[in-house]
Protein backbone atom coordinates (compact mmCIF):
# COMPACT_ATOMS: atom_id res chain seq x y z
CA UNK A 1 0.00 0.00 0.00
CA UNK A 2 1.22 3.62 -0.67
CA UNK A 3 1.18 5.57 2.27
CA UNK A 4 1.31 9.07 1.94
CA UNK A 5 1.37 11.93 4.17
CA UNK A 6 -1.06 15.20 3.87
CA UNK A 7 -1.46 18.41 6.04
CA UNK A 8 -5.22 20.22 6.38
CA UNK A 9 -6.16 21.09 2.82
CA UNK A 10 -3.85 19.36 1.23
CA UNK A 11 -4.94 16.92 -1.41
CA UNK A 12 -3.60 14.03 -3.80
CA UNK A 13 -4.72 13.10 -7.25
CA UNK A 14 -5.78 9.93 -8.31
CA UNK A 15 -5.74 9.52 -12.52
CA UNK A 16 -6.69 12.83 -13.83
CA UNK A 17 -10.13 12.45 -12.36
CA UNK A 18 -10.06 11.92 -8.68
CA UNK A 19 -9.18 14.12 -5.99
CA UNK A 20 -9.43 13.54 -2.46
CA UNK A 21 -8.65 16.99 -0.07
CA UNK A 22 -8.51 16.74 3.93
CA UNK A 23 -10.90 19.20 4.81
CA UNK A 24 -10.88 18.60 8.57
CA UNK A 25 -8.84 17.11 11.60
CA UNK A 26 -10.25 16.78 14.78
CA UNK A 27 -8.87 14.28 17.01
CA UNK A 28 -9.23 10.59 15.59
CA UNK A 29 -11.71 12.14 12.97
CA UNK A 30 -10.26 13.10 9.52
CA UNK A 31 -13.01 14.58 7.53
CA UNK A 32 -12.13 14.20 3.71
CA UNK A 33 -13.87 15.77 0.56
CA UNK A 34 -14.09 13.26 -2.07
CA UNK A 35 -14.21 14.94 -5.88
CA UNK A 36 -14.69 12.35 -8.71
CA UNK A 37 -16.82 11.63 -12.20
CA UNK A 38 -20.75 11.03 -11.11
CA UNK A 39 -20.21 7.57 -12.32
CA UNK A 40 -17.60 6.58 -10.03
CA UNK A 41 -18.68 5.04 -6.95
CA UNK A 42 -17.75 5.63 -3.81
CA UNK A 43 -18.67 3.66 -0.45
CA UNK A 44 -17.34 3.70 3.25
CA UNK A 45 -15.91 0.16 4.03
CA UNK A 46 -18.86 -0.64 6.33
CA UNK A 47 -21.46 -0.74 3.87
CA UNK A 48 -19.50 -4.13 2.19
CA UNK A 49 -19.22 -5.58 5.13
CA UNK A 50 -23.01 -4.69 6.46
CA UNK A 51 -23.79 -5.93 2.99
CA UNK A 52 -22.01 -9.60 3.77
CA UNK A 53 -23.74 -9.94 6.97
CA UNK A 54 -27.16 -9.17 5.45
CA UNK A 55 -26.21 -11.93 2.67
CA UNK A 56 -25.43 -14.12 5.08
CA UNK A 57 -28.41 -13.86 7.23
CA UNK A 58 -30.45 -14.56 3.97
CA UNK A 59 -29.16 -17.36 3.26
CA UNK A 60 -29.77 -18.30 6.71
CA UNK A 61 -33.59 -18.65 5.76
CA UNK A 62 -34.86 -21.96 8.29
CA UNK A 63 -38.63 -21.41 7.57
CA UNK A 64 -39.81 -23.94 4.86
CA UNK A 65 -40.87 -22.43 1.59
CA UNK A 66 -44.41 -23.63 1.93
CA UNK A 67 -44.71 -21.60 5.53
CA UNK A 68 -43.68 -18.27 3.63
CA UNK A 69 -46.11 -18.88 0.69
CA UNK A 70 -49.12 -19.67 3.75
CA UNK A 71 -48.32 -16.56 5.45
CA UNK A 72 -48.13 -14.32 2.28
CA UNK A 73 -51.25 -16.00 0.67
CA UNK A 74 -53.06 -15.95 4.46
CA UNK B 1 -25.74 -31.33 -14.30
CA UNK B 2 -27.67 -32.80 -11.30
CA UNK B 3 -27.13 -31.39 -8.45
CA UNK B 4 -28.49 -32.13 -5.13
CA UNK B 5 -29.54 -29.38 -2.91
CA UNK B 6 -31.12 -28.87 0.20
CA UNK B 7 -33.97 -26.98 0.08
CA UNK B 8 -35.25 -28.23 -3.18
CA UNK B 9 -34.00 -32.05 -3.62
CA UNK B 10 -32.35 -33.00 -6.76
CA UNK B 11 -32.00 -30.41 -9.29
CA UNK B 12 -31.31 -31.17 -13.08
CA UNK B 13 -29.66 -27.87 -14.35
CA UNK B 14 -29.30 -27.34 -18.47
CA UNK B 15 -26.16 -25.47 -19.26
CA UNK B 16 -28.37 -23.04 -20.56
CA UNK B 17 -29.54 -22.10 -17.24
CA UNK B 18 -26.83 -22.02 -15.30
CA UNK B 19 -25.90 -18.12 -14.09
CA UNK B 20 -21.97 -17.28 -13.20
CA UNK B 21 -21.82 -14.42 -10.54
CA UNK B 22 -17.50 -14.76 -10.89
CA UNK B 23 -16.47 -13.28 -7.02
CA UNK B 24 -19.64 -14.99 -5.99
CA UNK B 25 -22.47 -12.47 -4.12
CA UNK B 26 -20.89 -10.75 -0.84
CA UNK B 27 -19.75 -13.02 2.10
CA UNK B 28 -19.68 -16.19 -0.05
CA UNK B 29 -16.63 -15.70 -2.55
CA UNK B 30 -15.85 -18.77 -3.19
CA UNK B 31 -18.99 -20.19 -5.26
CA UNK B 32 -19.68 -18.90 -8.33
CA UNK B 33 -22.14 -21.23 -9.97
CA UNK B 34 -25.64 -20.52 -9.64
CA UNK B 35 -29.10 -21.41 -10.88
CA UNK B 36 -32.45 -20.08 -10.13
CA UNK B 37 -35.59 -22.11 -8.64
CA UNK B 38 -39.75 -21.44 -8.71
CA UNK B 39 -40.79 -23.13 -5.47
CA UNK B 40 -44.06 -23.22 -7.77
CA UNK B 41 -46.12 -21.82 -5.19
CA UNK B 42 -47.27 -18.44 -6.43
CA UNK B 43 -45.76 -15.54 -4.50
CA UNK B 44 -43.14 -14.59 -6.70
CA UNK B 45 -40.46 -15.16 -4.76
CA UNK B 46 -37.62 -17.20 -6.55
CA UNK B 47 -34.50 -18.81 -4.89
CA UNK B 48 -31.03 -18.28 -6.07
CA UNK B 49 -29.95 -21.51 -5.50
CA UNK B 50 -25.61 -22.24 -5.41
CA UNK B 51 -24.77 -25.53 -7.77
CA UNK B 52 -21.40 -25.62 -5.04
CA UNK B 53 -23.23 -25.43 -1.63
CA UNK B 54 -26.14 -27.50 -1.71
CA UNK B 55 -27.14 -25.86 1.72
CA UNK B 56 -26.62 -22.42 -0.33
CA UNK B 57 -30.20 -20.69 -1.22
CA UNK B 58 -31.37 -17.04 -0.81
CA UNK B 59 -34.75 -15.83 -1.54
CA UNK B 60 -34.56 -13.02 -4.22
CA UNK B 61 -37.93 -10.82 -5.75
CA UNK B 62 -38.39 -8.52 -8.01
CA UNK B 63 -38.31 -5.20 -6.49
CA UNK B 64 -40.73 -3.55 -8.94
CA UNK B 65 -43.31 -5.31 -7.24
CA UNK B 66 -42.91 -3.54 -3.95
CA UNK B 67 -41.38 -0.45 -5.14
CA UNK B 68 -42.20 0.87 -8.09
CA UNK B 69 -39.72 3.60 -8.80
CA UNK B 70 -36.40 1.44 -7.98
CA UNK B 71 -33.89 2.26 -10.36
CA UNK B 72 -30.30 0.66 -10.77
CA UNK B 73 -27.44 3.21 -11.70
CA UNK B 74 -24.54 1.14 -13.43
CA UNK B 75 -21.13 2.75 -13.69
CA UNK B 76 -19.04 1.92 -16.71
CA UNK B 77 -16.81 -0.62 -14.56
CA UNK B 78 -20.12 -2.67 -13.62
CA UNK B 79 -21.63 -2.51 -16.92
CA UNK B 80 -17.94 -4.19 -18.23
CA UNK B 81 -17.86 -6.96 -15.45
CA UNK B 82 -21.72 -7.66 -16.41
CA UNK B 83 -20.56 -7.65 -20.30
CA UNK B 84 -24.11 -5.40 -20.71
CA UNK B 85 -23.68 -3.33 -23.54
CA UNK B 86 -27.67 -3.23 -23.70
CA UNK B 87 -28.85 -2.66 -20.12
CA UNK B 88 -32.14 -3.92 -21.35
CA UNK B 89 -30.92 -7.47 -21.58
CA UNK B 90 -31.12 -7.73 -17.87
CA UNK B 91 -32.57 -8.32 -14.69
CA UNK B 92 -33.09 -6.93 -11.46
CA UNK B 93 -33.91 -8.72 -7.91
CA UNK B 94 -33.35 -7.85 -4.45
CA UNK B 95 -32.26 -10.61 -2.07
CA UNK B 96 -34.60 -11.24 0.74
CA UNK B 97 -33.69 -12.09 4.71
CA UNK B 98 -37.15 -14.31 5.69
CA UNK B 99 -36.35 -15.15 9.35
CA UNK B 100 -38.61 -16.86 11.95
CA UNK B 101 -41.40 -14.04 11.75
CA UNK B 102 -42.13 -14.31 8.30
CA UNK B 103 -43.64 -10.59 8.29
CA UNK B 104 -40.67 -8.63 8.97
CA UNK B 105 -39.16 -10.41 6.16
CA UNK B 106 -36.66 -7.79 4.23
CA UNK B 107 -35.24 -6.74 1.01
CA UNK B 108 -31.64 -5.25 0.19
CA UNK B 109 -32.29 -2.61 -1.85
CA UNK B 110 -28.65 -0.95 -1.67
CA UNK B 111 -26.98 -4.33 -3.40
CA UNK B 112 -29.51 -6.06 -5.82
CA UNK B 113 -28.76 -8.98 -7.93
CA UNK B 114 -28.34 -7.89 -11.49
CA UNK B 115 -28.20 -10.93 -14.37
CA UNK B 116 -27.29 -10.46 -17.92
CA UNK B 117 -29.53 -12.46 -19.88
CA UNK B 118 -28.13 -13.38 -22.81
CA UNK B 119 -24.67 -13.87 -21.06
CA UNK B 120 -26.09 -15.34 -18.12
CA UNK B 121 -23.54 -13.74 -15.59
CA UNK B 122 -24.49 -11.83 -13.26
CA UNK B 123 -23.20 -9.52 -10.16
CA UNK B 124 -24.38 -8.07 -6.80
CA UNK B 125 -24.11 -4.80 -7.50
CA UNK B 126 -23.77 -2.00 -4.44
CA UNK B 127 -25.82 1.14 -5.43
CA UNK B 128 -24.55 4.74 -4.44
CA UNK B 129 -28.20 5.82 -3.56
CA UNK B 130 -28.46 6.32 0.51
CA UNK B 131 -31.85 6.05 0.96
CA UNK B 132 -31.91 2.56 -0.38
CA UNK B 133 -31.37 0.59 2.39
CA UNK B 134 -29.91 -3.51 3.00
CA UNK B 135 -33.03 -4.11 5.16
CA UNK B 136 -36.05 -2.61 3.56
CA UNK B 137 -39.49 -3.96 5.22
CA UNK B 138 -41.94 -5.03 2.09
CA UNK B 139 -44.25 -7.79 3.40
CA UNK B 140 -47.34 -5.74 3.43
CA UNK B 141 -46.85 -4.40 -0.36
CA UNK B 142 -45.93 -8.25 -1.58
CA UNK B 143 -49.15 -9.48 -0.10
CA UNK B 144 -51.28 -7.04 -1.29
CA UNK B 145 -49.66 -7.23 -4.64
CA UNK B 146 -50.33 -11.03 -4.45
CA UNK B 147 -54.02 -10.23 -3.47
CA UNK B 148 -54.32 -8.08 -6.28
CA UNK B 149 -53.23 -10.86 -8.71
CA UNK B 150 -55.55 -13.18 -6.78
CA UNK B 151 -58.84 -11.15 -7.03
CA UNK B 152 -57.99 -10.48 -10.58
CA UNK B 153 -58.01 -13.82 -11.80
CA UNK B 154 -60.68 -14.88 -9.89
CA UNK B 155 -62.77 -12.13 -12.34
CA UNK B 156 -61.24 -13.24 -15.11
CA UNK B 157 -61.93 -16.63 -14.71
CA UNK B 158 -65.96 -18.05 -14.83
CA UNK B 159 -65.02 -21.12 -12.61
CA UNK B 160 -63.66 -20.25 -8.97
CA UNK B 161 -61.05 -22.94 -9.24
CA UNK B 162 -57.69 -21.84 -7.49
CA UNK B 163 -54.76 -22.86 -9.94
CA UNK B 164 -53.74 -26.33 -10.14
CA UNK B 165 -50.69 -26.26 -7.55
CA UNK B 166 -47.01 -26.64 -9.70
CA UNK B 167 -44.22 -28.50 -8.76
CA UNK B 168 -40.96 -26.53 -8.12
CA UNK B 169 -38.15 -26.17 -10.89
CA UNK B 170 -35.70 -24.57 -12.44
CA UNK B 171 -36.52 -21.04 -13.87
CA UNK B 172 -35.41 -21.01 -17.60
CA UNK B 173 -33.22 -17.88 -18.45
CA UNK B 174 -34.92 -17.11 -21.75
CA UNK B 175 -38.23 -16.74 -20.11
CA UNK B 176 -37.13 -14.01 -17.37
CA UNK B 177 -38.26 -10.83 -19.08
CA UNK B 178 -36.24 -7.71 -19.21
CA UNK B 179 -36.48 -5.50 -15.62
CA UNK B 180 -35.70 -2.11 -17.55
CA UNK B 181 -34.96 -1.25 -14.29
CA UNK B 182 -31.06 -0.65 -15.29
CA UNK B 183 -29.52 2.84 -16.27
CA UNK B 184 -25.75 4.16 -16.98
CA UNK B 185 -24.51 6.26 -14.62
CA UNK B 186 -23.32 9.12 -16.86
CA UNK B 187 -20.47 10.90 -16.64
Amino acid sequence: MLVLTRKLGESIAIDDHIKIVVVQIKGKQVRLGIQAPKETKIHREEVYSAIQDQNKQAAKTSVAVNQVSKVLKG
Amino acid sequence: MVVQTGRFGRLEVAESDLISISGGILGFPEFTKFCLVDPGDDVLIVWLQSLENPELAIPLLEPKIFKTDYTVRLSAAELRELRLDNVNQSAVFTLLTIGDDIAQMSANLKAPLVINLRERVAKQVVLQENEYTIKHPMFKELRTHLMTIASQRRGSSATDVEPAPRESGIIAISTIPPSLTVKALQA
